[in-house]
């Protein structure tokens, strides 16, 4: 079978432009939320877009663009339109996931509409979900299998499991895909308040004994992953491998998780078959763990029906406790932050967990990061966990290069 | 905070305030100044902003020309129908038109 591996990742977060300025960031301990919330506040626009292409793009897609151009650069694949894609634009898929589109371009309109005033003509263009897709192959000519994934905060996670079976199933030579969310607008934080999802305290504390929801937060990520045969051909670097993917759907309720985890845990457990691995093959989780009180008593359920005894002795840890949750962009956004987990051999840590829930039988990583258990004759393998309101569950498996 | 890159009503830019939208017939001159300032608020490259520019080269498309059909409404009260607009080739053939269109 095609082994997909990833030879370029990008993101724009709120601890900084690009994928090093996260993870290093979280495995230094920093966070990025300020006044409870992850805004991109390095972020500026201008220093990816012009002024048009800027216009052009929600802030969503803003985002997503400047982590899309640090992937193709790490890759190899060069600069948008510099003639340098590896295979042929044909041959490239673009999946990105989004929990809603252009939050800010929609309630910005329709509040134009409300008060009597024109709605833009690129009002639609910008809102709609599909529209990061769009734009990411737009600019670098990409012409494979394209459309965007929507399930909520699992997007992403669908996303870049969308893009391994395009691999895998031969119609792509390489994809790129990733997530995006600019949803940091007054309709979303009453929304998410309104169903008691946000913390009214504004910290983010994922696992933690009084955690109180989570803390809404924005960014993108992209991963550029190839076929290994194709991408090895031609000398590229590999950073890690996507190896398997899982998703599965509660029907339980709305936006609850089912209280055991039952429904997440067949998403884990399908990734673990698709990666051809075991529970005791998994040596770091990164948790889906938002610090919203059912969904980290839920996780810690589907982990333990997936993993068994073997939870006990994995190091666990949540990136949204340094950057606030990304909804749709989340599972890119930790996707990218776990490969670049596993090149170093660490599992970073849950930051604010000074008092765990005694309730979540789990090793945390507290503090500084922890080196990953080394097993002779392989690399480390990581879970990456998303789950979304509309009972959607999603499992990627990455490995570390060799 | 303000994350408004994309200012979803940007037709205010070109009045004053208290100023309604039907104002006295426009010149020629008012119309050219109208629309360059425009186009470069699209993002049109500045350089290549002139009359006789065509708006292939300057990379305007339909949806600029949407949204600037939309100032000048807002401006002088004139609708641009998408007919016309489609055979608009040069900066000059959209102000020809607008002006025309004013003065009825």
């Amino acid at each position: 079978m095609t082994r997909a591996a990833i030879t370029g990742v990008g993101a724009v977060t709120p601890l900084g432009v690009g994928a090093d300025a996260l993870y290093d960031g979280w495995t230094a301990g920093r966070s990025g939320i300020v006044d409870g919330e992850g805004a991109c506040r390095d972020f500026v626009v201008t220093d990816h877009l012009t002024k048009k292409e800027a216009r052009r793009a929600d802030r969503s897609s803003q985002l997503l663009l400047a982590a899309g151009d640090e992937a193709l650069l790490q890759a190899g694949w060069g600069a948008p339109r510099s003639g340098e894609l590896p295979y042929a634009p044909e041959r490239i898929a673009t999946i990105i996931g989004s929990g809603i589109g252009g939050f800010i371009t929609l309630t910005n309109n329709h509040e134009a509409l409300l008060q009597g005033k024109p709605v833009s003509p690129l009002a639609i263009p910008l809102l709609m979900a599909n529209g990061p897709t769009g734009q990411i192959a737009l600019r670098h000519g990409l012409l494979g299998p394209s459309w965007g994934t929507v399930s909520a905060c699992a997007a992403g996670a669908h996303a870049i499991g969308s893009g391994l079976r395009e691999l895998r199933a031969g119609t792509a030579d390489a994809v790129v895909v990733g997530g995006t969310e600019a949803a940091l607008v007054g309709l979303a934080r009453a929304g998410f308040s309104a169903m008691d999802a946000l913390s009214p305290t504004g910290q983010s504390r994922p696992f933690h004994r009084d955690r109180d929801g989570f803390v809404l937060a924005e960014g993108a990520a992209a991963l550029v992953i190839e076929d290994e045969e194709k991408a090895k051909a031609r000398g590229a670097t590999i950073l890690g491998y996507l190896e398997g993917v899982g998703s599965s759907q509660d029907a339980h309720h709305l936006t609850a998780p089912t209280p055991d985890g039952s429904g997440a845990s067949r998403a884990v457990i399908q990734a673990l078959a698709d990666a051809g691995l075991s529970a005791e093959d998994i040596d770091y989780v990164n948790a889906h763990g938002t610090g919203t009180p059912l969904n980290d008593r839920s996780e810690t359920g589907a982990m333990r029906i997936a993993l068994g005894d073997h939870l006990s002795s994995t190091p666990i840890s949540s990136l949204k406790s340094a950057i606030g949750h990304t909804l749709g962009a989340a599972g890119a956004i930790e996707a990218v932050a776990t490969t670049l987990a596993l090149r170093d051999r660490v599992a970073p840590p849950t930051l604010n967990l000074d008092v765990p829930d005694p309730e979540l039988d789990l090793l945390h990583v507290v503090g500084e990061p922890v080196a990953l258990r080394e097993t002779p004759g392989r690399a480390p393998h990581a879970l990456s966990t998303s789950f979304g309101f509309g009972g959607h569950n999603a499992c990627i498996v990455l490995g570390g290069a060799a | 905070m303000n994350h408004q890159l994309f200012p979803a009503a940007r037709s205010t830019n070109h009045r004053t305030p208290g100023e309604t939208t039907t104002v006295s017939t426009p010149t020629r001159e008012d119309v050219e100044t109208l629309v360059l300032s425009s186009l470069e608020e699209l993002g049109a490259e500045s350089d290549a902003l002139n009359p006789t520019a065509t708006f292939e080269d300057l990379d305007v498309d339909s949806l600029d020309l949407a949204e600037l059909s939309q100032i000048v409404e807002e401006q002088y009260g004139v609708k641009l129908q998408g007919e016309d607009v489609a055979k608009l080739r040069t900066v000059e053939d959209a102000v020809n038109l607008i002006t025309e269109r004013a003065a009825q």
